[in-house]
């Protein structure tokens, strides 16, 4: 088992991929400490403000340092920044309250001592603070990516396992069950069932998880059939063990590395379906902070204020990237054939 | 010779595309049967191929359209239409007076269940007096009838047609108008020609397309681009890029509609008064005018807007938080109170952005309203549920005045005869307000009507069976080389006018 490690540790795309996820780990774990508002304190007298507006590097007696200034921006007249006011740009402020994880604080790793909000990021329509929607997102788009993968892992593995081992009908039926919904694009089954259960952010997950189950019932499928025809199943069938003894102790180990690197790639694919199912309007309802929906909601505003698409978008991608860098790395890790 | 021909056909074709008009509303039409199409991008089409009996000018003014002259005799109980002669219906069938009677008749049947048949409620029986004469007796003298015949839903259909296709017809209007129908692609477009027997001025414009766009960044582009011609609600991020552009005007049009936000007054916890105007308190419309809206529309301060016949200002409610929650506490209302909130996309002017708008203002005094938006087929049709399978706790509407008198604003809404599948989707029910609208509309003095209908929006506004809103005014784009194209201040884009330059 190290040396999969070693080699999985050396890899420049894992060391890339786990930097990466580690990032968006450690913003998930901190959110509300690295976001410096809530994500939906909305001023609507500041909506579409670009990125770093009002910020400057001196201070209202010409002192160096960041400021910021009051930004506004009416519908009809544009952006207007107020530079007569300046407030310093402070670390470990006091802020909005929070309550994260049964923990509530109201400290904030930065923010701005005084009446006006920092946008880093700018804002969106509503005039929330980009920067804080977006760190919000990272544990929505964690969990329906784990949730996802859960559920696929959940029906799949046991379908695809009962299918190869016990062949004959019980596989003829499984396997065409299986067919109908390979037919499908992913997207499309998802799309589907979400129509089925209804829109909502449960559902997505729901769905995004089901879609993900024929595909893991097609690996298990071939994994086991090909693992249940070597000696030494034979050798333990042999002496008496059990079906479920045989299943879970002697194949399904053995099976374990494809599943890992299937369900590293499938995380990913999770992400990007939940964004899309948002995207459509079929996942996350307003004002949750989750990719997809902010994502289409800035869609319609590319022409004004690009921001608001555009760091939901990185978002999306860079998670995407990461998982997809981990699952080609542990397969170049555990598949030493592929090298 | 090749390239020649190529050429040519290429100018065939750009020759063939400059004679369509296509106009880029924001959503699809739900019916073509006027008395069914019950919003006004579907009453927009039909008023292209349905014509009503009299028009009511963007000036607010009366006139003949299929009719000819009228005259009321025995008190204002008896109207009688003489109608034009010479006019026949897309199909061919002659338009007399039996297909005045035939229509009329359709229109206040149990069958057919027109939301709009309050509208003729007063209507007794039609009598073919002759050919082109039709006599309208009516159980009481009923003020508003000329105003309730330039309704879009009263429009005079083909009577063969509509007996030929059954349940069909709705996809397949006929009428007397400028346009006929031609192609319903439903979520695409409805495609329009010119009707070459037309019996007024015919149309300089061949070919007209209507295309639903929901997001008003969308229509944007489409008439940057010159794909469409006409944009309906511009947002107002975008009016200051499109007045710089040369080929695009940009037209605001003052509007007979009024947005706001219905409460479904029948259950809890929108069935106690003070909750509802807990919301109404909570909610910042000033913010929301300016910074949503840019500035464009009024804050309403009555149920129907001005300059409606039965206007007065009757009050606000100020945006005050902390009155709102102690309402609240009164109502005995813990908080957080979680509703959902319906709301359209792309039916009104920046309807989803105040939605949120609102959802953020409610947040503060602890309601939290989860936003659920559908396909404006569905949602209007999830709004029209009866009381027992009405799901809907509080959604966002528009009324448009469209006749300009306050019956038509009011008595829909507000009177308890006219719940849902009715107009009255709040479930609203007050045994005043219902005797006050029931007595100005038979009330034939305007003083006297104008008074009743104040005291009733006076407890209507009390009662607050609505969030109320603004109203609107109408910002349309429309492309420099397109001339004469009319947007009517009861949200119709009619396009039998219009040129190409």
């Amino acid at each position: 088992m190290t040396r999969p490690w070693r080699r999985f540790r050396r890899n420049r795309l894992a060391q890339a991929g786990m930097f990466l996820l580690g990032l968006y780990l450690l913003g998930a774990l901190f959110v509300p400490l690295l976001a410096p508002y809530s994500p939906y304190t909305q001023d609507l007298r500041s909506t579409y403000v670009p990125p770093l507006a009002g910020l400057s590097l001196r201070g209202p007696g010409g002192e160096l340092g960041l400021y910021v200034s009051p930004v506004f921006r009416h519908p009809l007249e544009g952006v207007r920044v107020d530079w007569e006011e300046k407030y310093p740009v402070r670390l470990w402020v006091r802020g909005e309250e929070w309550r994260w994880l049964g923990i509530s604080g109201n400290r904030h790793l930065f923010g701005v001592d005084g009446p006006v909000r920092l946008y880093l990021l700018g804002t969106d329509e509503q005039g929330r603070d980009l920067l804080s929607r977006i760190l919000y997102g990272i544990p929505i788009s964690l969990t329906i990516g784990l949730v996802a993968v859960g559920i696929g892992l959940i029906l799949g593995v046991p379908l695809g396992a009962l299918s190869a081992y016990f062949g004959g009908r019980v596989d003829l039926l499984i396997q065409r069950l299986v067919d109908v919904m390979l037919a499908f694009p992913g997207i499309l089954l998802a799309i589907v069932l979400v129509a089925i259960l209804g829109p909502g952010l449960e559902n997505a997950m729901i769905a995004v998880g089901i879609a993900a189950v024929p595909i893991y019932a097609r690996l298990v499928r071939g994994l086991v059939l090909s693992l249940k025809a070597l000696d030494y199943v034979e050798a333990a069938r042999a002496l008496g063990a059990s079906h479920t003894r045989v299943l879970l102790r002697h194949i399904l180990p053995n099976a374990l590395g494809p599943i890992l690197i299937q369900s590293s790639l499938q995380m990913a694919i999770a992400i990007l379906f939940a964004a899309g199912l948002g995207f459509l309007g079929l996942g996350a309802r307003p004002p949750e902070p989750e990719w997809g929906l902010m994502l289409a909601r800035g869609r319609e505003y590319l022409a004004v204020a690009p921001h608001v698409a555009t760091f939901p978008g990185l978002a999306i991608v860079g998670l995407v990237l990461a998982f997809n860098l981990m699952g080609d790395a542990l397969r170049d890790a555990l598949d030493p054939r592929s090298r | 010779m090749r390239k020649s021909l190529l050429a040519l056909a290429l100018l065939a074709l750009t020759g063939a595309l400059a004679q369509r008009l296509v106009v880029a509303q924001g959503t699809d039409p739900i019916t073509l049967d006027a008395p069914l199409a019950q919003d006004s991008p579907s009453a927009t089409v039909v008023t292209h191929i349905s014509e009503t009996l009299f028009e009511l000018t963007p000036e607010g003014r009366i006139v003949p359209l299929l009719a000819e002259g009228h005259s009321f005799s025995d008190g204002g109980r008896t109207l009688v239409i003489r109608l034009k002669r010479g006019i026949t219906f897309h199909d061919g069938t002659p338009f007399n007076a039996e297909a005045v009677k035939f229509n009329l008749e359709r229109f206040i049947s149990r069958e057919l269940a027109s939301p709009f048949a309050f509208l003729l409620s007063e209507l007794e029986r039609v009598e073919v007096v002759d050919s082109h004469t039709v006599r309208l007796r009516l159980k009481n003298p009923f003020a508003p009838i000329l105003a309730h015949l330039t309704h879009s839903s009263t429009a005079i259909q083909s009577p063969t047609a509509i007996q030929r296709l059954g349940a069909q017809y709705r996809d397949n209007p006929v009428g007397t108008g400028p346009y006929r129908f031609q192609a319903w692609q439903k979520g695409q477009f409805v495609d329009l020609v010119r009707n070459e027997a037309y019996w007024g001025e015919k149309p300089p414009i061949p070919q007209v397309r209507f295309i639903p766009v929901p997001e008003g960044t969308t229509r944007v582009a489409l008439v940057e681009t010159g794909q469409a011609h006409v944009a309906v609600r511009i947002p107002p991020q975008d009016i200051a890029r499109l007045q710089a552009n040369r080929a695009i005007e940009v037209v605001r049009t003052p509007s007979l509609r009024t947005i706001y936000i219905y409460f479904n007054t029948q259950r809890p916890p929108f069935n106690d008064a003070r909750v509802r105007q807990a919301l109404n308190h909570a909610v910042n419309k000033e913010e929301i005018l300016q910074f949503v809206l840019g500035g464009i529309g009024r804050i309403s301060d009555a149920p129907i807007a001005p300059g409606i016949f039965g206007y007065s200002p009757v009050g606000r409610y100020e945006y005050n938080p902390q009155r709102a929650q102690e309402l609240l506490r009164q109502a005995g209302v813990a908080t957080p109170l979680r509703i959902t909130l319906h709301c359209p996309t792309g039916r009104y002017f920046q309807d989803i952005q105040v939605c949120e708008a609102i959802q953020g203002q409610l947040r503060r005094i602890g309601v939290e309203a989860s936003i659920q938006t559908l396909e404006w087929g569905a949602y209007l049709q999830e709004t029209q549920r009866p009381l027992k399978e009405n799901r809907i706790q509080m959604a966002m509407l528009g009324w448009g005045t469209v006749t300009g008198d306050a019956d038509y604003g009011l008595y829909p809404l507000f009177h308890s005869s006219q719940w849902a599948p009715g107009f009255n989707r709040a479930f609203y029910r007050n045994p005043q307000v219902d005797q006050l609208l029931a007595q100005a509309r038979i009330s034939t003095l305007p003083q006297g009507r104008q008074q009743l209908y104040r005291e009733a929006m006076t407890r209507i506004w009390q009662d607050a069976p609505w969030l109320f809103l603004h109203s609107e005014v109408q910002v349309t784009a429309i492309r420099q080389e397109v001339q004469g194209f009319l947007v009517h201040p009861t949200e119709r884009y009619l396009a039998y006018k219009a040129r190409f330059r």
